[in-house]
């Protein structure tokens, strides 16, 4: 479809069943909010059962109506493809299971309004926006449009000084990125001629002009921000370990697979001829990330703090499959960024899962101990999910990593192969400490048992991560087909 | 124990002159068959019979002298060989310690297994392999990651500071390597 | 019987078994002696069963074919495929994990008190893993089981070992992953290269020969890891001496020899200029080791760390027999594989019948053994002798043969290797006076009472198989010759 061809109403009613999932999201959220506004907050739980059916149903609509090529709608603002589909079904998953864990723990403080599920139904949105972008603009409408919501959510818990000061950082950092996003917007645009993703690719292959590299620069380093990726990944420990814990939850799934999901598609599709250019930056990205994710986490006894610096370190092996290119390395991201989405899912139900006898939530790997004797149910899921992100088989997570080591193989990037498993060793150990924890330590605080959908959400994704072992043979293909449109 | 020590003294004595013949004597090739190969440039059957007389006869007189002592030290003069012992001279001591080998091989063999043994394990598996190895490098590593970690340092102002130098950091990389 | 997938059957029987005893507190809501009870039970009759199995299946394995048998193949994962199958090298030691196994089980019986339900569980699925190590013929199937016995292993070390137990438990871990991301890594450009990640096809794929290099150091950096060979072997000791007895056993019998079977399986036939360029480097380490290992062996004080020390010198014999790339050594290394399975675990089995009574392993404080245990003491003999490689014994067999393959290409490493013969002599007879002859000087020892009828079934199996592979090892050769040929030969063609 033609950039500049006149929206004529015919043309409009013929593209609005690709962005059916969208819609459902906004119509959605701007119904569920009316509804929560006037049930108050006894409606919370009703609020957050019909937005995490809305997310389901926006991913099942992304998938059903995926188109066999690429179509490009809207003035070639959004782009419907395999991609995106495989990337929203997942983002719907792990939102919504995110939104599920949130019940019981709300209910608890006393933080249960309607407020908490529609600011998560909208950052879907935002995300769902965010994977689908063709060009510039749509791209900085789904990044704030899910970052503007995050904020809010890591800020929930107002009588808590901690989350406050989280999502202020969160608040002031994150637009500082935007900031960085923007110039890099503006200065694109002003050397191409253009926001379309198609036709700065034209534009590059033809000549480069610095101004496009420096706007390619300050762009990545707006979305690393988003991904958590070093050098701009210091908001993450922080953020993570101030925010409730449910909020925690929901950023450490579903925006990471969307901000991964489009510093691919910056790169791939609208950056292509610049590889030569971007790979120097996500190869230096990448390899921070790993180093930092792996380094920094020995020191940390907070739970939340660990899981952020695992995020980053994951975060480094996601742009390991982004260096490969557009040949090997969607595939690769799409299989490795969802099976860590579920297994960072259910890693944050555990934590969720874990109350001492006062009833109050403990954060720190020493509450841990002995978690094997006091519920050893909660404790093989835990250890399971953390072998998983440790990529030991024959956990789903190794499956992940193996495909990002094939597609550096078969793209020559051995190097950074060999620094991916020096981070996965020296990540290993923090990771076991928590398995030793729970395992050959005595217990020494009792713990309480959890209301019902935080533990069958966890059940849930522990179940599915056993399962994808065996089915991972459709993942593959799945994540092969969507794939495949880079070339 | 007197009739098998007769028995075996007879048989001492006499073996020697009733199989030389089968053995190593004229009748050698018929005993041996084929159980023994010789090679045909190995003449020693033929040359023994051209060595000199005095080495023939040698083992015959070192016997005899050895017995002739042995009588005196043992039957005609008895006790000799205890006032011997009990001087406690340093040629019976070296021969009652088997010419101290026992003693060489505790010093040379032994002891230097010991050492050899306990080298290996405390420098050479302790200090060297785990030192540089599994401990080094954990110890490294822990060391380093204490040090690094203090860039957390909690300021928004210093994250911030990071964040630009980090962009601008990436974009002179960026135009110093395209260039 | 050809449709039959024994193969899958063996390999998975025992990880159902496991999963119906972890779900066992679910179904008896009875005190946790009786779970245990059952627990053990269940395990029992499985292992027994699954050793059934494997000796049905080593009798109707056809020792004159080359190639696979009892091939199972699907499609799993893009190029991964579900492919099963066992040739000469690999039946043998499917049959040892499955020998060794019941025994693990008996030994544990009354000396793993708490958390039964879970350490019988974990043996069970660590069982699952290692036959599947030698039965994939899918390389990443292989790497699928090979990495994930790391799993089991860890927590057996862990929550049921000595002391020191974690500190060995990361160890083990660790080290053993480092080796094998790299392994990971040379798969993964393998796959890629020759297009396809089936074991016998990446056999007769021929790899450029400056690839073969790094491919050759990548897997041999996971493998000597795993054998242990020296200088990486010093998570060896640490995880034998904190392993409990039954855990011991299976790390020294059957997780030793992935090692060994790493380097016949993968090294030999697809890297075949490389391992030749770098057999001298491989000799040199078996030689050291050997020597090294043996003196170090000498000075031990604690029984299980001096048998601990004892296997890493075994595995040179190993390491020294693959490498010289001839029949005798290969089949003196398999040989030498499946005698320390049976002899290696004998010894640990010893240590353990007296650390379960009086819970020491120091050498000191177990002197005087014969005076209250007279048939511990002759079976205890006999394994020393093994450990030696008295003739008679099977430990004579794999050791002179694994001697006369290097001999014929490099005279000075068997010479070493022979000295090696002499140091274990030391070591072991020297432990053997100290712990068996001489007066009780340990007051706690004077009540320790002599095996009972647990112990000696345990060890009945073991004495036989000791003697008759001593006697008769023609029954291992005949299984492996026409594999172990084939190999050489496959070998050989490519430097012609």
């Amino acid at each position: 479809m033609a950039i500049n061809q006149t929206m004529t109403a015919e043309l409009f009613f013929q593209q609005v069943p690709y962005i059916l999932p969208e819609i459902t999201l906004a119509a959605g959220a701007l119904i569920i909010m009316l509804i929560g506004a006037f049930m108050g907050d006894k409606g919370a739980r009703l609020v957050t059962w019909l937005c995490v059916a809305t997310i389901v149903a926006a991913g099942a609509m992304a998938v059903l109506h995926m188109p066999p090529e690429q179509v490009v709608v809207f003035s070639g603002s959004y782009a419907a493809d395999g991609f995106s589909a495989y990337a929203k079904l997942i983002i719907a998953l792990t939102a919504g299971s995110a939104l599920l864990l949130s019940i019981d723990f709300l209910a608890e403080k006393k933080l249960d309004k309607p407020e908490f599920p529609v600011l998560a139904l909208l950052a879907t949105l935002g995300m769902f926006i965010m994977v689908s972008a063709h060009d510039l603009i749509a791209l900085y409408v789904g990044v704030e449009m899910q970052s503007l919501a995050l904020y809010v959510l890591a800020a929930y818990a107002r009588d808590d000084a901690r989350s406050s000061e989280a999502g202020l950082k969160y608040f002031v950092l994150g637009a500082l990125s935007s900031g960085l996003l923007l110039y890099g917007c503006s200065l694109v645009y002003g050397f191409t001629g253009s926001v379309n993703f198609d036709v700065i690719a034209a534009q590059v292959a033809g000549e480069r002009s610095i101004g496009v590299v420096f706007g390619l620069v300050f762009i990545l380093c707006g979305l690393a921000f988003k991904m958590s990726a070093a050098p701009f990944h210091m908001w993450t420990p922080d953020v993570y370990e101030g925010s409730p814990t449910v909020s925690t939850a929901f950023f450490a799934s579903a925006p990471k697979v969307a901000a991964s999901v489009l510093f691919a598609r910056v790169c791939f599709e609208a950056f292509g001829p610049l590889q030569k250019d971007w790979l120097g930056i996500v190869v230096i990205m990448a390899v921070l990330s790993m180093a930092i994710g792996a380094l920094f986490a020995l020191q940390q006894t907070n739970i939340k703090r660990l899981l952020a610096y695992s995020s980053i370190a994951n975060m480094g092996y996601a742009l390991v499959a982004i260096a490969c290119g557009p040949e090997f390395g969607p595939k690769a991201l799409l299989v490795f960024v969802s099976i860590y989405a579920i297994t960072s899912v259910g890693l944050f139900g555990v934590v969720l899962s874990l109350r001492n006898t006062e009833g109050e939530r403990v954060e720190t790997i020493s509450a841990l101990s002995g978690l094997s004797r006091s519920n050893p149910l909660l404790a093989s899921a835990l250890t399971m999910l953390l072998f998983s992100v440790m990529g030991i088989p024959p956990l789903a997570g190794f499956f992940g990593k193996w495909e990002v080591i094939l597609a550096t193989s078969a793209s020559g990037l051995i190097p950074l192969a060999i620094v991916l498993i020096l981070a996965s060793v020296v990540s290993a150990f923090y990771y076991l400490r928590i398995i030793k924890t729970v395992w050959f330590d005595e217990p020494h605080i009792a713990m309480v048992p959890v209301g019902a959908s935080t533990t069958l959400t966890l059940t849930g994704a522990t179940l599915v991560l056993a399962a994808l072992t065996l089915v991972i043979g459709l993942v593959g293909s799945a994540a092969s087909i969507a794939g495949a449109g880079f070339l | 124990m007197l009739i098998p020590l007769i028995l075996l003294a007879l048989g001492a004595v006499f073996a020697g002159s009733i199989f030389y013949d089968a053995f190593v004597g004229h009748h050698a090739k018929e005993f041996w068959g084929s159980s023994i190969y010789t090679a045909p440039d190995n003449t020693v059957l033929k040359d023994k019979y051209s060595i000199p007389g005095w080495v023939f006869y040698a083992p015959l007189v070192v016997m005899v002298i050895g017995l002739a002592a042995a009588l005196y030290f043992y039957l005609f003069n008895e006790g000799l060989g205890k006032k011997i012992a009990d001087r406690k001279g340093m040629a019976h001591a070296f021969l009652e310690n088997k010419w101290y080998f026992d003693e060489l091989y505790e010093i040379v063999f032994v002891k230097g297994a010991r050492a050899l043994g306990d080298f290996f394990w405390k420098i050479g598996d302790g200090k060297l392999i785990d030192g540089l190895g599994p401990n080094g490098i954990a110890a490294a590593l822990n060391f380093g990651s204490k040090k690094a970690v203090k860039i957390q340092s909690g300021y928004v102002y210093h994250y911030a500071f990071l964040m630009l130098i980090a962009a601008v950091a990436l974009g002179a990389f960026v135009l110093f390597r395209g260039a | 019987m050809d449709t039959l997938p024994i193969l899958s059957i063996l390999t998975w029987t025992p990880a159902l078994a496991a999963v119906l005893i972890l779900f066992l507190p679910q179904l008896i809501k009875s005190p946790e002696a009786a779970r245990a009870n059952a627990a053990r039970w269940i395990a029992l009759v499985t292992t027994v069963i699954v050793f059934a199995l494997a000796l049905w299946m080593t009798l109707a394995f056809d020792e004159t074919k080359t190639g696979y048998q009892f091939v199972e193949r699907a499609d799993w994962y893009g190029m991964i495929q579900y492919h099963l199958g066992i040739d000469g090298i690999s039946v043998l030691l499917i049959l040892l994990t499955a020998f060794l196994m019941p025994l693990c089980i008996l030994a544990s019986w009354t000396s793993i008190e708490k958390r039964v339900v879970e350490y019988v569980a974990a043996f069970l699925l660590l069982q699952t893993l290692m036959i599947g190590v030698f039965c994939a013929l899918d390389i990443v199937l292989f790497y699928i089981f090979f990495e994930a016995g790391l799993i089991p292993m860890y927590l057996i070390i862990g929550i049921w070992g000595g002391k020191n137990r974690v500190y060995a438990a990361y160890k083990f871990f660790l080290y053993t992953l480092l080796g094998s991301l790299f392994l990971l890594i040379a798969i993964a450009w393998m796959a890629i290269t020759a297009k396809t990640t089936s074991i016998p096809d990446l056999q007769a794929f021929e790899f450029a020969k400056n690839a073969q290099t790094w491919l050759w150091l990548a897997f041999f950096a996971s493998f000597a890891v795993k054998m242990p060979m020296w200088p990486v072997h010093t998570w060896l000791p640490d995880a034998h001496v904190e392993a409990p007895t039954a855990g011991s056993v299976i790390l020294a019998g059957v997780l030793l020899k992935m090692g060994g079977y790493g380097f016949l399986r993968f090294s030999l036939p697809m890297f075949p200029e490389a391992s030749n360029d770098f057999a001298p480097f491989v000799f040199a380490l078996s030689g050291i080791a050997i020597v090294y290992t043996s003196l170090v062996a000498f000075r031990q004080t604690d029984i299980k760390k001096l048998i601990a020390y004892s296997s890493v010198a075994h595995m040179g014999f190993v390491t020294m027999g693959i490498f010289s790339g001839n029949e005798q050594g290969i089949q003196g290394a398999l040989f030498q594989m499946l005698s320390h399975g049976v002899i290696s675990g004998a010894l640990f089995l010893c240590v353990g019948v007296i650390y379960y009574r009086k819970h020491t392993r120091e050498i000191a404080k177990s002197a005087g053994l014969f005076n209250r245990m007279p048939n511990y003491a002759a079976e205890f003999l006999l394994f020393t002798l093994g450990n030696v490689g008295l003739p008679g014994t099977s430990g004579f067999v794999g050791e002179i043969l694994t001697m006369q393959g290097a001999f014929n290409v490099d005279p000075v490493t068997a010479m070493v290797a022979a000295s090696g013969v002499i140091l274990s002599a030391a070591y072991m007879l020297t432990l053997y006076r100290k712990v068996v002859f001489g007066v009780i000087v340990n007051p706690a020892l004077s009540t320790i009472t002599d095996m009972n009828a647990r112990e000696i079934l345990i060890f009945v199996p073991l004495i036989a198989a000791a003697l008759y592979l001593g006697f008769q090892p023609n029954i291992i050769f005949d299984q492996t010759a026409t594999s172990a040929v084939a190999l050489v030969d496959a070998f050989h063609a490519n430097f012609k």
